[in-house]
């Protein structure tokens, strides 16, 4: 289950830091901030018009968005509305979209501490 | 020293920089956020290896896979599928689809990448 999954891989983000630097990461960060708040909002959008090609296609999209920074949660998560879109499983999409939001929420302020805790 | 130019075809902003972070250092790098872009710059300017997104929108990477296996100008160059899909029997479809590699994304393991890049390219690994 995605529920067991951290929210932000610590290892993943001291990875990111080594391979690029305090900037790059600060840029995946922004893009995670713009980038994954659009698919976001895009696959509640598609799912409210039953548009289950929509969700499958954003949903697929956000699952590098958030796994390129470690949101393990919010990936798998990804993964399953990307699943259950796929095989045309409404029942399983609606299940899964209230948990979308707070998922995103939950990776936005594990980042933003994060932030402050490294630039402290 | 010449470096190997790789052509990187992603639509979604933070897979581009992050292959950026993992390429910029061993090769150089020119990016199509389309698949008739690249196909476009593929004919004007041959790279020596392509990272192919599957997920691309209006084209996908399997039509554009196809076009190039088509072309006599480009059906020779290397080109990696790089996908968030992971599912079993995955790779064996890439491969039969005409992509001479496969990895995943998110790219955990860049060594897998770099690797794969290198083996292509018939060049020691960058990493």
């Amino acid at each position: 289950m995605s529920i067991d999954a951290p929210i932000l891989d610590i290892d993943t983000m001291a990875r990111l830091a080594r391979l690029g630097g305090p900037t790059f990461v600060q840029e995946l960060v922004r893009l995670f901030g713009d980038y994954g708040a659009d698919r976001v909002a895009a696959i509640r959008t598609a799912a409210a018009s039953s548009d289950m090609n929509g969700v499958r296609r954003d949903a697929h999209a956000l699952v590098s968005t958030a796994g390129n920074i470690g949101a393990r949660r919010l990936e798998l998560l990804a993964r399953e509305l990307e699943r259950a879109a796929a095989t045309l499983d409404a029942v399983a999409v609606r299940a899964l979209l209230p948990s979308l939001v707070p998922a995103y929420d939950a990776v936005r302020d594990a980042l933003a501490r994060h932030t402050s805790g490294n630039s402290a | 020293m010449n470096r190997s130019i790789i052509a990187v075809v992603e639509d979604n902003p933070d897979n581009r920089l992050l292959v950026q972070a993992l390429l910029e250092d061993h090769y150089d790098l020119v990016e199509y956020t389309t698949g008739i872009e690249a196909l476009h710059g593929l004919r004007a300017a041959l790279p020596a290896l392509v990272l192919l997104d599957i997920s691309l929108p209006e084209m996908d990477g399997a039509d554009v896979i196809r076009e190039i296996r088509r072309d006599p100008s480009l059906r020779h160059l290397p080109v990696i599928a790089l996908t968030a899909h992971a599912m079993s029997g995955d790779r064996e479809k890439f491969l039969s689809a005409g992509f001479d590699e496969y990895v995943t994304k998110p790219i955990v393991d860049e060594t897998i990448l770099l690797d794969a890049i290198a083996r292509l390219l018939g060049a020691p690994s960058a990493r």
